[in-house]
């Protein structure tokens, strides 16, 4: 605990508000036993059908930047890739997505651990399960031969054509970007819970860039709240942070930082606005704002509202205005519990014998010679209203 | 256990200049009044809080600046009715303590603890609230009920 730094102060209030976007450790174990289990399975069932595959996860849970959803089911959406070893000539996309789907039916009437049930939407199949948090949504993909080892065709979401894509790829260049820092924070992980670094699991090392992307896709949540629609896409978001992402510096540094450049890092390519793939420069991120114009103007006034909204919160002194700041950015919950995370340090502090005060201020911080001594806060007068 | 012996007002203002020698105290034969600027954290605002205090009384201690201001409808947490800072039950303090060792940092965790209360609605800073002696009785009752135990909680034994 240590809040005479108004950065690390910060830094603590953002960190705990935004580690309340994460997957809680025991849904997550439980969603990486379902999808391995399946994996397993399918692994075993397709020799004996015509062609191998592999199951395996794409997008946020891959990235660890999973941001929990603020829709009144509030469910965590697991992306898994379902490849089936297939060449581009001997299927059709609908014959894809339903070998794709035999698979999985197969797999439910196994009566697997979960009881997850199957159901088909446009593009992809979706594992349900009963009384949890999270959905998998299973996208059907064959090998791009173009691309190999890792590139993949997917179906698209009318099954019209064919639309190359590389998760796996994509993946190591966004943890590329911050792999400095990942070591690091790895290390005091390690150090911090007496483990050997090996043994640490990768769910629990946040860097700055995935705890900015979180923080970012949740702003932009809250903010298009009323126009869905307009929402920018995660993958546009994620590319753009860690793209703009320089390396280490506080949470609140990087956020404020990361924000500014966002924007700047957006190509016009021949009057088209352009957020290459990293790993497929010839795929736009940005290509639905062709058709949609209005959609690229909001991006902006997003960005604009979220860097004001960021930059703020080191503007005023109060420490509830700065709770309220990050409620307006993150909805009232993560921002309370920031404020109580914070008041029980200080309280458990006091109680350890291991507040103090400085001199000079009266601010509180770690005990140097004198511990503040055990009270109890009390009073005479009865509450409003009572 | 015994308790150990009173400290003067003289010992008292001693003690508190030494901490804070920017602070402005003023000392007569029967009250030591000291004014000082109070930051509980590096977040919050600066406080302008007064401690005064009289041998055979507990220090009473209030926020000269910025106003207090209360949640719509609420009234803040562990206040007298005076708006004095309540900081402690009445055997966790006694004259033999250092003001500066004991209600200047209560006081800093009380504007802490208020501010959080502020955003959140909650106090996490533990303590007794609303006060459970008043379970049951009219607003009438305690009133009266309160300035007695006021007058009495207010001398150390």
């Amino acid at each position: 605990m240590l809040i005479s730094d108004p950065n690390q102060q910060l830094d603590d209030l953002l960190g705990t508000s935004i580690a309340e976007f994460d997957m809680p450790d025991a849904v997550y174990a439980r969603a990486v036993g379902r999808y391995q289990d399946l994996a397993r399975w399918l692994a075993e069932y397709w020799p004996e059908s015509h062609a191998g595959g592999e199951v395996y996860p794409q997008g946020s849970i891959r990235l660890g930047t999973v941001t929990r959803p603020i829709n009144p089911r509030g469910e965590y959406d697991i992306d898994l890739v379902c490849r089936r070893d297939l060449l581009v000539t001997s299927t059709t996309k609908e014959g894809l997505k339903a070998d794709v789907g035999l698979g999985l039916l197969r797999y439910v009437a196994t009566s697997p651990d979960g009881a997850p049930t199957c159901s088909q939407g446009n593009r992809c199949w979706t594992l349900d399960y009963p009384g949890e948090t999270f959905h998998m949504d299973v996208l059907p993909a064959i090998p791009d031969v173009e691309a190999r080892p890792n590139g993949i065709l997917l179906t698209d979401r009318h099954l019209h054509k064919w639309q190359h894509s590389n998760p796996v790829d994509y993946a190591t260049w966004f943890r590329g970007r911050m792999a400095t820092e990942y070591m690091q924070v790895r290390e005091a992980v390690a150090v911090a819970k007496r483990m050997d670094l090996e043994d640490v699991p990768d769910w629990e090392v946040k860097t700055t860039l995935q705890r900015t992307v979180q923080a970012l896709k949740r702003h932009r949540d809250v903010h298009f709240a009323d126009r869905p629609e307009d929402k920018p896409a995660s993958i546009v978001i994620t590319t753009l942070a860690a793209m703009a992402y320089r390396g280490q510096a506080s949470l609140f540094e990087v956020l404020v930082d990361v924000v500014d450049r966002m924007p700047e890092l957006i190509e016009d390519r021949a009057g088209v606005l352009w957020i290459a793939n990293p790993v497929q420069p010839e795929e736009n991120f940005a290509d639905r704002w062709r058709a949609h114009p209005g959609r690229a103007q909001r991006f902006f006034d997003w960005m604009d509202r979220a860097q004001q909204d960021f930059t703020g919160l080191g503007d005023e002194r109060g420490l509830d205005r700065t709770v309220t700041k990050l409620a307006e950015s993150f909805g009232s919950g993560p921002a309370n519990r920031a404020g109580e995370r914070s008041a029980e340090s200080v309280r458990n502090a006091r109680e350890d014998g291991l507040l103090g005060i400085s001199a000079g201020t009266g601010m509180l911080g770690a005990a140097r010679t004198r511990a503040v001594p055990r009270h109890t806060f009390h009073g005479d007068a009865p509450p409003a209203g009572s | 256990m015994r308790r150990p012996p009173g400290r003067s007002l003289a010992q008292q203002a001693f003690a508190l200049r030494a901490s804070f020698p920017a602070a402005h105290v003023q000392l007569s034969s029967h009250q030591l009044v000291w004014r000082a600027a109070i930051t509980p954290t590096a977040l919050s605002r600066d406080y302008t809080v007064s401690i005064a205090y009289r041998l055979a009384r507990f220090p009473e201690v209030r926020v000269v600046a910025p106003a207090l201001e209360c949640r719509p409808g609420e009234s803040i947490p562990h206040l007298f009715s005076d708006e004095s800072l309540c900081l402690h039950l009445d055997e966790e303090w006694s004259a033999g303590m250092l003001i500066v060792h004991t209600t200047v940092p209560w006081t800093s965790e009380w504007l802490f603890n208020y501010e959080i209360w502020l955003a959140t609605g909650t106090w996490h800073g533990g303590g007794e609230w609303p006060p459970t002696r008043q379970a049951n009785s009219t607003p009438a009752s305690n009133m009266a009920r309160s300035e007695r135990r006021r007058t009495s909680r207010r001398r150390p034994r």
